[in-house]
């Protein structure tokens, strides 16, 4: 199989993952349960892998890094610890159904902040138009998980600090990928997936946290027992309930890989693989690709359309002949209305660390055949 | 046998104290507090030689992490310490 989905998961990861998963189903149990030495155990991977993370995206301490389920689970931390019913909120316009369903459900008063594909300078005026002195939050993807789009995030926090409105940033597509720097942004809160660009397993995600936060979950901690209240520290106050060590550990070992990979290395590898993607792509007819002049605001992720073809069928016939894509809308319909593609969709084709130019190049050979075959 | 216990609010914050006073060259362990030893139940607590205190409560301090409580046991009893 060629995978070319790595926007939705890294399905390629590096061995020490799977490695540290069987170790910590065989020797942990939970941190901060026991003073046994699987508790024990399990209390220092968790710890390392807080530290960890804490230092690749230079948060000051490691209580601030709270493990969550999936980057879904920390943002709708974030938005509910932020936004109240009905609030003001500025997004962006290539958010994805992770924070715009949290926010039709509290019936917030949603802008957009609209700017075109691969158009960056343009942000920043859409952000400082859409902001009003009631906005409670503005909420930024650091990529688009549909187009790979580099959002200008640093810009946007420095506006977001200067107007005193707290910023939640999305980095899904982009943790492990583009740099981050938690304490330079002043963001409330960044949350991410363990699952893409950190290389950990499914069911695992991280909420970096600037503000006090209100739980989503109630319930056990190992912290303070004899009260009901929850903890008011982090990050008892939101992880109650049992954790997924063998996640975790997996996880630890997904950002190491990273931070002895480097995050500009694993960028630079995914754009010049983007790139030939495109210029492959370019010499098919009746495809349309969605990218920008040139690949400066574009991280690992590429989509694009064929005349003649539905998404969904194209995307189909590939996996029958061994290659994996994602096709659709990609659970982002406001960042596929933003572009233009909303009645359309688009086929994406996303990569990783783990892709090759061989099988860049034998992708391009096999989506030459398909389209050829329906021609 | 005399040692200290620095209770820390959780088991996060006694591995970041353990981390801290590792750095400084204190050497420590982290346990479950005894349960008479915390009000609010179930917390964690960084062991100590009584001798190292000094020291732990600087290094603690530079790190800005709070003990909520300190105990030396000493004659088979906890003993509370003020912070400084």
């Amino acid at each position: 199989m060629i995978y070319l989905d790595s926007a939705a998961t890294t399905f390629q990861k590096p061995p020490a993952v799977r490695q540290a998963m069987l170790q910590a189903m065989d020797g942990m149990t939970t941190p901060g349960r026991g003073g046994y030495p699987a508790a024990q155990a399990a209390a220092q991977a968790a710890f390392r892998c807080r530290s960890e993370i804490a230092e690749l995206f230079h948060v000051p301490s490691p209580e601030q890094v709270v493990f969550t389920s999936n980057a879904t689970h920390g943002l709708n931390i974030a938005i509910k610890t932020l936004v109240h019913p009905g609030g003001h909120v500025v997004i962006s316009g290539y958010e994805h159904n992770a924070v715009t369903r949290p926010l039709y459900a509290l019936k917030a008063r949603t802008l957009v902040a609209d700017t075109p594909l691969f158009r960056p300078e343009l942000s920043l005026a859409a952000f400082e138009q859409a902001i009003t002195p009631d906005t409670e939050a503005v909420i930024c993807s650091q990529v688009s998980n549909v187009f790979g789009f580099i959002q200008p995030v640093e810009e946007i926090a420095a506006l977001c600090r200067k107007r005193g409105v707290p910023l939640i940033v999305d980095a899904s597509q982009g943790a492990g990928v583009v740099p981050l720097d938690f304490s330079e942004l002043g963001a409330a809160f960044v949350a991410m997936p363990g699952h893409k660009g950190l290389y950990g397993p499914q069911g695992t995600g991280v909420l970096l946290c600037g503000e006090k936060t209100c739980p989503l979950l109630e319930g056990g901690t190992g912290s303070q027992s004899r009260e009901q209240e929850m903890p008011d520290f982090l990050p008892d106050r939101l992880e109650a309930g049992t954790h997924n060590m063998p996640g975790i550990a997996g996880l630890l070992e997904g950002v190491r890989f990273v931070r002895a990979t480097g995050t500009e290395n694993i960028l630079d590898h995914e754009r010049k693989l983007i790139g030939l993607l495109a210029d492959g792509l370019r010499e098919l007819p009746n495809v349309h690709l969605y990218t920008g002049e040139n690949l400066n605001h574009q991280a690992g992720v590429l989509s694009f359309a064929a005349r003649g073809w539905d998404v969904e069928d194209l995307g189909e016939a590939l996996a029958q002949a061994g290659v994996a894509v994602r096709a659709g809308l990609h659970c982002a319909p406001l960042a596929h209305r933003t572009a233009g593609t909303f009645e359309t969709g688009t086929v994406r084709l996303s990569v990783s660390a783990f892709n090759t130019k061989e099988e860049i190049a034998e992708f391009l050979v096999i989506l030459r055949k398909i389209m050829n075959r329906n021609s | 046998m005399e040692y200290v216990l620095i209770i820390a609010r959780s088991i996060t914050y006694a591995q970041r104290m353990s981390v801290a006073l590792e750095q400084v060259g204190v050497t420590n362990r982290i346990y479950r507090a005894p349960a008479g030893l915390t009000e609010r139940g179930c917390a964690y607590a960084v062991r100590i030689r009584e001798q190292d205190l000094p020291k732990a409560l600087t290094a603690l301090h530079q790190a800005q992490i709070r003990p909520v409580q300190i105990y030396l046991f000493s004659h088979g009893a906890y003993q509370e310490l003020p912070e400084r």
